[in-house]
Parts: structure tokens; C-alpha cells; sequence
């Protein structure tokens, strides 16, 4: 009986954490912020398989729009790592051969997080990411991160 | 003052002419391409070569200029989007010996979540190599194409694609097409039927894919035009002989895996070819490839590739062929690589035995490939 108890109470203290979120946090130091997306919470999986171009539509019907950051841009590496599982050159290899393949439409590479912010205020479906320093600037934004 | 008006008579300088349109054509591409938020790119990928090849004849050693290609995409609404490629490349038969061939150009239409309507003249998918890379060395693991890509796989088709990616947990992706095929060039075709195509592939991981497709036509006349394999043509020509037709079928199945530290690829042909005079010829290819990286961007490979082309085939010509390669990728960063192999090419299987008997030695090539996109 004790024994089956123990279990309990550990399932929920995993369910709790299985359902751990943080507003626009995909890693520590990243935020996910979009807009007009038809949904103010994304998993994980999700933000990295729409990143990735896997998905051409939001669940709204507006058109996937990806906006990373470029080479210079302070956050470049982290988003590689967190959602390419790679460095920022591998990143845009990736899409370099994605796009050469035809098989997905080019993603808009920004320097910095004020040129992104900029950028997904005036395109509707973009969605992006922005160093957690920044939170204040995009809170209109901010995507709801789900860990899976 | 004779003198002045002569000078204004002159004709113009055509350099000049050329140098300002080809500015006013840059000038117009960068203001459409940020009056329309960057939705026009232009890419340009192209590789330079040295070969040293030992044959039985005698030894070559010579530089190479590699295919340049023009890379082009625009969206031109949230569904619609262009892709053109054009490529400048080696042709013996031109006066320069480097002519411009238009090797894509596709509207693509997005008509449902991740289901698509794709029209004009694009790579067949068929198998692996063909459908991602093609011409693109920069991503290419190794220096050259695959055998079968030379003779068996029709590289393009130009009609109309039913294509669908990413569906599902196995992220299923089908393509399925009709359109001009072997015999066909990019303006006509010589007879009413098309080419028919259905490939299918799922990618149940990351950095996986597993395909398989079926590609059928009606050869009329035995001709080979625009869209066969790179070098069928010229086989065909020296096989002008049978005129017939020819019932053409490909199976394929491909396997990859390219993970940051291991890469594989596997990809097999069994092309089956009907003549009205020798019957049924049954040839088949496979190609597979290792690499594994022993740092991040220098990844030593391996790869063996054969191809047996059977001696009842009037399309392709009798042909057996193996190619046993060692070498190295050097990944100076993502835009720019460098490759060098050192290759066996043997008339014959390397591990089984062959219906050819050998006729001729085999043959030996080093080449270093320097392969750059941006």
C-alpha cells in the first residue's frame, strides 16, 4: 500500500513538471514570440517542427513565416543548438539546402532582436526568437512554451 | 566639329550596354526584393575540379570548370511560390564549350496545409541523391554523383507534381507526377504519352528517410531527349540501330541517415526494359555510402556503387561497372567545402561474379573538388 502511494505521488509530482511552462521560453536564455498565430501556447516540439519548416500553415490558416537570426546576431548560436541541434552555419546550411531542395519557402534571417521584434509586429503567421533580456519589449507577443 | 559628330555616330559600346543592364537588373532585384520583404533570393552554387585519371590509354591530369548554377526563388503570394534554376555547364558540342540550360523552373502552389500543386519542369524524385541534391556539390557528401544517376534514373520531368510532406507522426511525404518523359525535350514530346511517377518516403527520426517510387514510360522510337539520365544519350547514339519502343520501369529505394557524426545513404534501382526484339532486359544499381566526422567539419567517407546494365537492353547499351571510392570532406565553413577521393572503377562487380567477362583493366582517378554555394 505504502509502496503504491510512493508511486502516486511521484506520477504527480512528474505530471507537474510535465505540464511546466514558461511564458516565451524555449531555453533559458530564448524566447518564442509570434504573431496572429491562432494559439498563445506552443510545446516545444511544436516551436522546433514549425522552425524547422515542417509546416506550411498555422492551425489559423496563415502562412508560416520564420524569422532567425543571422550569423552577427548575439543569439544566433543558442537558437542553432536549441532548435538545429547544431551551430549557426549548420543552421543555414540546413535551410540553404531546405530551399535548394524546393521543398520549403526561405526563412527571413534578422541581426538582432529589435530588427525581429519589428519584423513580427508587422507580419502576421511570423513567428521568431529573442534573447529572455528583451522579454519587456515583446510582451504583446510572447508564445506560452510547453515543455513535451 | 565633323570630327565630334562622327564621334557621336559611332556605335554604341555594347560592354557598356551590357555592363548597364545587367546593373539596372541588379538594381531592380535589390528594390523588389525589399519593397517585397526579401521574397525574391537569388543563390549561386558551382564547383571547381582537378582530376588526375590513370587509365588504360594513359594517364590525365587536368583543372575543371564545374556546373555554375543560378539559383532563383520568390513568393509570389502566400501560396504561390517560383523557383528557377539555370545552370552553365560543360557541353563538348558548343563552340565555347560551356552552354546555359534551364534545369528548373516551378510554380508552386500550396493548396492545403502541407499539400501541394507543383507545375513546369522540376528533378524527378526519384531516390534520394536526385530529389536533394542534384546539382548541388556544396551539399553533395561526396565528390561525384551515383552511377545510376548517369544512366538509369530520368533526372527531370517536366508536367505536373501532387507533392505532400511532413503528414503525420512518420512526417510521410508523397510525390506524384505526370509529364513530358525520356523522350521528351522541354518544348515537345514525340508521342501522347506521358510519364507516370509515384514516390513515396516517411522520416520516423531526426536526420532519417526511407523512400521507395515506381517511375513507368513509353519510349517512342528509342530516343533519348532531355530528361534521361546524364550520359543515356550518348549511349543511345551509338545504339541508334533498334528503333522500336520500349516499355521503361524504375524501382527505387533509398535509405538516409545524416546525423552530426555519422552518415549513411543507401540507394538501389532495378530498371526493367522491354524491346520488341530482345524482350525483357532486367539492370539494376546500388550505391552506398559511409561517412563518419572525426571533427566537426572533417568527415573521412567511403562509398562502393555499381551498375549492371543488362546485355538484352537497346535503351541504355550493355554495361557493367563498379566504383569502389575512399576520400575526405573538409567543411571550411557552410558555404564553401572541400573534398578529395581516390577511386577504383572496374568493369566489373567487385565482390560477385559477373555474366560479363572482363575485357579491359580497370582504371584509377583522383580528384579534388572545391564545391561553394551563397
Amino acid at each position: 500500500m505504502g509502496f503504491s502511494k510512493s508511486i502516486l505521488t511521484l506520477c504527480f509530482v512528474l505530471s507537474i513538471f510535465g505540464s511546466y511552462t514558461v511564458q516565451g521560453q524555449i531555453a533559458s536564455d530564448l524566447l518564442v514570440i509570434a504573431n496572429e498565430i491562432g494559439s498563445t501556447n506552443l510545446t516545444k516540439k511544436q516551436v522546433i517542427a514549425y522552425a524547422k519548416g515542417e509546416k506550411n500553415f498555422w492551425p489559423n490558416s496563415k502562412k508560416v513565416v520564420i524569422v532567425l537570426p543571422s550569423a552577427k546576431s548575439e543569439i544566433a548560436e543558442a537558437v542553432a543548438l536549441t532548435v538545429y541541434k547544431t551551430n549557426s552555419g549548420g543552421m543555414q546550411k540546413y535551410w540553404l539546402s531546405l530551399i535548394f531542395q524546393g521543398r520549403a519557402d526561405p526563412p527571413v534571417f534578422l541581426g538582432n532582436d529589435e530588427e525581429t521584434i519589428r519584423f513580427i509586429e508587422k507580419n502576421k503567421g511570423a513567428i521568431g526568437f529573442i534573447s529572455a533580456k528583451n522579454k519587456s519589449k515583446a510582451n504583446d507577443y510572447l508564445i506560452e512554451v510547453k515543455t513535451d | 566639329m565633323i570630327d565630334k559628330k562622327f564621334k557621336l555616330s559611332k556605335p554604341p559600346n555594347h560592354q557598356i550596354q551590357y555592363l548597364f543592364i545587367l546593373l539596372c537588373f541588379f538594381s531592380f532585384t535589390k528594390i523588389f526584393a525589399q519593397e517585397n520583404n526579401k521574397k525574391l533570393h537569388i543563390n549561386f552554387f558551382g564547383h571547381l575540379e582537378y582530376d588526375f585519371d590513370k587509365l588504360s590509354t594513359g594517364n590525365n591530369s587536368y583543372f575543371s570548370i564545374g556546373e555554375q548554377d543560378i539559383f532563383i526563388t520568390s513568393k509570389i503570394n502566400d501560396r504561390i511560390s517560383f523557383l528557377g534554376e539555370n545552370v552553365i555547364r560543360y557541353d563538348s558540342k558548343s563552340s565555347s564549350t560551356f552552354i546555359p540550360s534551364i534545369e528548373r523552373v516551378q510554380l508552386k502552389f500550396d493548396y492545403y496545409e502541407n499539400h501541394s500543386l507543383i507545375v513546369g519542369k522540376m528533378h524527378s524524385p526519384i531516390n534520394y541523391w536526385n530529389d536533394v541534391y542534384h546539382h548541388g556539390r556544396l551539399f553533395f557528401p561526396t565528390v561525384d554523383r551515383p552511377l545510376a544517376f548517369s544512366y538509369l534514373v530520368p533526372v527531370h520531368t517536366l508536367g505536373l507534381r501532387l507533392q505532400g510532406q511532413n503528414l503525420g507522426k512518420l512526417k510521410f511525404g508523397y510525390d506524384l507526377m505526370t509529364g513530358n518523359g525520356i523522350s521528351s525535350n522541354d518544348f515537345t514530346d514525340l508521342g501522347v504519352n506521358n510519364s507516370l511517377l509515384a514516390a513515396f518516403h516517411v522520416k520516423p527520426f531526426d536526420n532519417f528517410r526511407i523512400g521507395l517510387s515506381y517511375y513507368y514510360d513509353f519510349i517512342k522510337g528509342n530516343y533519348s531527349g532531355a530528361h534521361s539520365g546524364h550520359s543515356t544519350a550518348v549511349h543511345q547514339a551509338a545504339l541508334a540501330k533498334y528503333k522500336g519502343n520500349i516499355n521503361f520501369e524504375l524501382f527505387s529505394f533509398s535509405a538516409s541517415y545524416f546525423s552530426d557524426k555519422f552518415e549513411f545513404l543507401n540507394e538501389s534501382c532495378v530498371n526493367k526494359s522491354r524491346s520488341d526484339t530482345l524482350g525483357m532486359a532486367i539492370n539494376m544499381s546500388n550505391y552506398t555510402y559511409f561517412g563518419y566526422k572525426i571533427k566537426e567539419n572533417i568527415t573521412p567517407f567511403a562509398s562502393y556503387d555499381f551498375i549492371d546494365i543488362s546485355n538484352k537492353d537497346v535503351h541504355i547499351g550493355h554495361l557493367s561497372k563498379s566504383k569502389i571510392i575512399l576520400g575526405c570532406r573538409y567543411d571550411i565553413n557552410h558555404l564553401l567545402n572541400l573534398k578529395f577521393h581516390f577511386a577504383r572503377i572496374s568493369p566489373n562487380h567487385a565482390f560477385i561474379n559477373s555474366h560479363i567477362h572482363q575485357t579491359e583493366p580497370d582504371s584509377y582517378e583522383f580528384k579534388i573538388q572545391m564545391a561553394y554555394g551563397f
